[in-house]
């Protein structure tokens, strides 16, 4: 009885529990697959799920009886299109429906009476998902962290300080830049729009992938940094990636900031995109001067909300919002915290998703660490099929892992990747994100195709089988790359 | 000139239909496609009852229709994110942006970009011009003319982005009250000089189409070519408040930058605007300032992509196409009957307070200044917010105070007690305003003045935060105020020594003939007919107004943040968790009212209960009232003279739980109500 009312409370409450699959479906569903997990969560998927409660597991008293149970979950995520394996949430990240709920009691929330909640509540509230992700993420004041849409902006934010640098005198013309050849492509065009076009030098360091060790990266990174040097120019700025986006490699922040330290980089931005909820995040341990990570990717929050961290004894008080308001000159945190009337929902509801992770084992530490070994293990289970390999290590992996495609399918450019993407889209309703290596000189028959697969709470086994069984058919068939057109 | 033309037609029909109607109902449709007035009830359920909210200008509406829309949006990227976006966004945006071209006249669908608000659209403008500083191509000390009274954000903005780079900026003082264009632009004129005295060029001048604080339409069009005359490089006009206000022809205008929100007048949900970039501008380099792989794709292309984010509000100007569509008229008859109705409450309001409009009729918008009476006593901006906060949480109205200093020298306009005006209201009007909404805050005032208040004897703000669920607990109370509001309204008598009805139906049926100046002026015969009235204070505006300047600009940002750093802590915490209680059952009659697609009838009236409470408590509350300081002192005894006999009961236990309750109950009640 237990397990039904559970279930019925969220899609009661979910304002789109029209698009969710009726009930006895969901419920088919969750007794039909067997979720590796499960046993964490539940006994069982039936009505017995009520004796499993898990008093005696260390937790604080605001948490439920139980764990979230794998039905539960379903009803969580039943918004996302059923016939879809969904195994990229590190596009786009995944929203839970009570967290949308919650997002849209603070959307009403404005709508009803906009002028007293703009007055009475909106920055109180916004302070304390600052103050919360604060806590999470080992900052020492709160006003360190600010929130802001996305990486992407709190890298304009970042790059507009060393524009202005530059443009003021501050840092000489061919000063330089550094950053990982992966980094993000938006973050490269900000680089390009502010530092370049102000004066400084930017310089991309080439990474090895795949990636046989964090000793190689971490080398390259010196190498790199040295070419900065050149000459006696400065380095002004390093940027460097948590976590890469494609191909996905975690790189060993903390060596390469210490590097930094070293060899007298005046400042270190952090692009982390992928970082909260996916690796783990302490800015005391880390020690970089700006860090950002979208909340939206693995911290279950809606589109879209980010926090941009600036160590309070650096340069932060230099830093403005791109968007200005009356509250210019009062520190970024609270600039950002009004950039004209808009939906500030989104960043309002950090609450509400610590909530929703502390229903997990483990909280979101718990979720990050499942995630991870899940993700090894379907990696591998591809790898084996296929007869490839995984780009980097599993120590080096986070919630993504970036698997070798086979050889035959002949992904010889970026458009045979999209290609591809777009195929196992619409042919195989498989949602995952392809990448194209070019093999180095002399290289033959060396993996040119990778598939970047993530890991999240509501994905299942039989979505990377799915995946498995498609590209194997592919092979099969003789399929090759070269055969495919827009 | 067709532009103008077809809504003039509109209006022909209109006007004879008005003649047709008593006084309340110029937005009552003839045809039955049309929205009814429960329609529009439901469609704008979600705002709190029992507030009279004649403040759209702030932030705007949303009706649940065009909501429902968004939420589809948004779904659409929660179901397959990767799908949405390769195949779904950029196609709905580009609907959206062609909406929004055909209807503002531009010439190519690239010019028009969407970006968050004004305030972006600002940065990026300002973004480019603090380049063209620092990159030599302006010279320093080169100039910014813009308006006094422009947002203060578009002022930080140059600040930040200008100053800093060594330009220098001009300021305009707007005269206020003011009664004609040409004080607009002579003062515009001599702005312009100024910015360029000792041979500096002036680089941008910022012109708003319709200012926030004081509120006035500009003569920008006139104003755009006075700058062509200068020589002004480029003309960045800052229209926040104009979609859905005033029409909207860019090219007309010939600006080259125009920015308008969707969010304010044009019932798009938070947050939308259009940013209008000459095509030839598009050549130069405008960029978004947050920078995503489309850097260098033209600025419509860039500010389609700045990140993972809810894109929904851009996507659904369509669906607001299709909401405007079922009034007569559709937007151009929501415009006209906004303006309309904003000015015959605004001429009402004066008149029952024996004051003055901030600018004539056809100097006005959906959004209408109304001086206060001096006796209030408003002498400072802080004055101006304890006003507007004392009347949202002791009359449940929601409107902006302004507060306008002497300069040196200055008379001020004087009422009817021959004391100086010193602080305007702005009231706006849009669809869900109702006449009882302005009546509201006349009683207020007027019984302010009676009781010898001042904004000196009125409680502090910190008193009035602990009254705020006052709120929710007078809700029964506003609700059985209604009828006798109702009874009041029939009585034609309120404007009769000001302008009749019969004569205001009269200038409504004369007008027609419209000058194009740009300003799309309206109530001609209206505002003739008001000029004779006011002959004399019209000669005063002239001679001792015209150079009269605004005070620095209170907008509601900077409201926003004052008061907010009034704000304890604590109590934001209680009111979060009373809120949530009350959304939670106010999202319950949402969701059951949208169950039942038709609203019922019986909506509009009063609850039955509710009537009966009435019943029970006139007599109490009509001698509570009239002694002003025990309701506004002591929470307690407010409580005691207000609440009902079942709530008497509950009250005198414990208060803090039992207030929470409360509000609860009066909630419940109107959804019952709403079934």
């Amino acid at each position: 009885m237990k397990n039904n009312k559970l279930k019925t409370i969220p899609l009661s409450t979910n304002p789109m529990a029209s698009l969710s699959p009726p009930e006895e479906e969901a419920a088919a569903a969750a007794a039909s697959f067997h979720h590796r997990r499960s046993k964490r969560y539940s006994s069982s998927t039936t009505n017995g799920l009520a004796a499993e409660s898990v008093p005696d597991k260390r937790h604080k008293i605001s948490l439920p009886p139980s764990f979230i149970s794998s039905s539960e979950i379903e009803s969580e995520f039943s918004h996302h299109d059923p016939a879809f394996a969904r195994i990229n949430n590190g596009s786009f990240g995944s929203c839970p429906s009570s967290v949308i709920a919650a997002q849209r009691d603070w959307q009403l929330r404005f709508l009803r009476q906009p002028d007293r909640f703009f007055f009475d509540e909106l920055k109180p509230n916004i302070s304390a998902s600052r103050a919360a992700i604060k806590r999470l993420i080992n900052a020492e004041h709160d006003d360190e962290v600010s929130l802001v849409d996305n990486a992407t902006t709190a890298a304009a934010i970042v790059l507009q300080q060393t524009a202005w640098a530059f443009r003021e005198g501050r840092f000489d013309r061919g000063d330089a830049v550094v950053m990982l050849h992966y980094a993000f492509g938006s973050v490269k065009k900000s680089v390009e729009a502010y530092v370049s076009r102000s004066g400084g030098e930017v310089i991309e360091m080439q990474l090895p992938f795949p990636v046989n060790s964090a000793e190689e990266i971490v080398n390259r990174f010196r190498t790199g940094l040295a070419l900065g040097k050149a000459n006696g120019r400065k380095v002004r700025l390093a940027l460097i990636d948590h976590v890469t986006s494609m191909p996905s490699v975690v790189i060993p922040i903390k060596e390469l900031v210490k590097i930094c330290r070293e060899e007298g980089v005046d400042q270190v931005f952090v692009d982390a995109a992928h970082g909260i909820g996916c690796v783990d995040v302490d800015m005391k341990e880390i020690g970089a001067d700006f860090y950002t990570s979208n909340l939206h990717k693995w911290f279950f929050a809606p589109p879209s909300v980010a926090f941009l961290y600036c160590k309070r004894s650096g340069a932060g008080g230099n830093l403005h919002h791109p968007v200005v308001s009356h509250e210019y000159g009062n520190g970024l945190a609270v600039e950002s915290t009004w950039v004209g009337t808009r939906d500030y929902s989104a960043q309002l509801v950090v609450p509400s998703i610590l909530e929703f992770v502390n229903r997990f084992e483990g909280g979101i530490d718990g979720i990050k660490k499942r995630n991870h070994e899940s993700v090894i293990e379907m990696g591998e289970m591809l790898v084996k099929s296929w007869g490839t390999q995984l780009g980097c290590p599993p120590e080096m992996c986070p919630s993504m892992v970036m698997v070798g495609l086979p050889v035959c399918l002949g992904v010889s450019s970026e458009t045979d990747a999209v290609r591809l993407r777009n195929l196992l889209r619409e042919r195989f309703s498989i949602e995952i994100p392809t990448y194209f290596r070019a093999p180095g000189e002399g290289e033959t028959d060396s993996i040119t195709g990778y598939v970047r697969i993530s890991y999240q709470v509501y994905n299942k086994p039989e979505e990377y089988h799915r995946l498995k069984d498609a590209i194997n058919e592919l092979v099969r068939d003789g399929f090759k790359c070269s055969s495919l057109t827009d | 000139r067709e532009e103008i033309l077809i809504p003039m037609a509109a209006d022909d029909r209109r006007n004879g239909d008005l003649t047709n109607h008593n006084h309340r109902d110029p937005k009552k449709p003839r045809l039955s496609e049309f929205l009814t007035e429960s329609d529009i009830r439901s469609e704008f359920a979600h705002h709190q009852t029992g507030v009279a909210r004649v403040n759209n200008g702030s932030f705007g509406c949303c009706p649940s229709s065009v909501l429902d829309a968004q939420r589809e949006w948004q779904l659409r990227f929660l179901r397959q994110p990767d799908e949405f976006y390769f195949n779904g966004l950029r196609r709905g945006l580009l609907a959206s942006r062609t909406v929004i071209s055909s209807l503002i006249n531009a010439d190519d669908v690239d010019e028009v970009s969407l970006v968050d608000n004004a305030t972006t659209a600002a940065a990026i403008v300002l973004q480019r011009v603090g380049r063209c500083f620092s990159e030599g191509k302006y010279q320093k000390e080169d100039t910014v003319v813009m308006f006094h009274c422009a947002f203060q954000s578009v002022k930080k903005s140059i600040q930040a982005y200008v100053t800093r780079v060594g330009g220098s900026t001009v300021e305009v003082r707007l005269p206020f009250p003011v009664s004609s264009n040409d004080e607009i632009v002579s003062a515009f004129r001599e702005g312009l000089k100024k910015g360029r005295a000792n041979g500096r060029a002036v680089r941008l001048a910022i012109i708003d189409h319709i200012t926030s604080m004081p509120c006035v339409l500009m003569p920008v069009r006139e104003l755009v070519n006075v700058c062509r005359e200068e020589g002004v490089e480029e003309v960045f006009v800052d229209a926040a408040h104009a979609i859905g206000s005033v029409k909207v022809d860019v090219k007309e205008i010939g600006a080259d930058y125009y920015v308008s929100n969707l969010h304010k007048w044009f019932f798009c949900p938070p947050s939308i605007a259009f940013f209008y970039c000459k095509k030839r501008s598009s050549e130069l380099d405008v960029h978004h300032p947050v920078v995503s792989h489309e850097f260098g794709n033209g600025l419509a292309i860039e500010s389609a992509w700045i990140g993972t984010r809810d894109y929904s509000s851009q996507l659904v100007v369509p669906s607001v196409m299709e909401f405007v569509k079922r009034f007569e008229g559709g937007i151009d008859g929501i415009m006209e009957r906004n303006h309309d109705e904003a000015v015959r409450m605004g001429l009402m309001l004066c008149n029952a307070w024996g004051t003055n409009l901030g600018s004539p009729p056809e100097m006005c918008v959906g959004m209408v200044m109304i001086g206060l009476p001096s006796k209030l006593c408003v002498e400072s901006d802080e004055d101006a917010v304890k006003l507007r906060s004392y009347l949202r949480v002791h009359r449940l109205v929601e409107v902006p105070v302004y507060f306008l200093g002497l300069r040196d020298g200055e008379e001020g306009v004087r009422d009817k007690d021959s004391g100086v005006i010193t602080a305007y209201v702005r009231i706006s009007r849009q669809v869900y305003n109702e006449t009882e909404d302005y009546e509201r805050l006349r009683d207020a005032i007027t019984e302010l003045v009676k009781d010898q208040m001042t904004c000196q004897n009125l409680p502090p703000f910190g008193i009035f935060r602990c009254n705020n669920k006052a709120l929710e607990e007078e809700e029964p109370q506003t609700l059985a105020k209604v009828p006798e509001m109702a009874e009041q309204t029939e009585k034609p008598i309120r404007l009769l020594n000001f302008v009749s009805e019969e004569q205001l139906e009269e200038s409504k049926k004369e007008r027609g003939e419209r000058v194009e100046d740009g300003t799309f002026q309206r109530d001609r015969a209206l505002y003739e007919i008001l000029k004779e009235n006011k002959d004399k204070k019209d000669a005063e505006f002239n001679e001792r107004f015209k150079h009269r300047p605004p005070k620095a600009l209170a907008e509601d940002e900077t409201e926003f943040l004052d008061k907010l750093e009034m704000s304890k802590r604590e109590y934001e915490r209680q009111l979060a968790d009373e809120d949530e209680q009350q959304i939670r059952s106010f999202q319950a009659a949402v969701a059951a009212r949208s169950a039942t697609p038709q609203e019922p009838q019986e909506a509009a009236l009063p609850p039955p209960a509710s009537a009966t409470k009435e019943h029970k408590t006139t007599g109490k509350r009509n001698s509570a009232t009239r002694p002003f300081n025990t309701i506004i002192r002591v929470k307690p005894q407010l409580k005691k003279v207000k609440a009902t006999e079942e709530e008497k009961k509950e009250i005198s236990g414990p208060p803090e739980p039992l207030q929470t309750g409360l509000a609860l109950v009066s909630y419940s009640d109107e959804s019952e109500d709403d079934d």
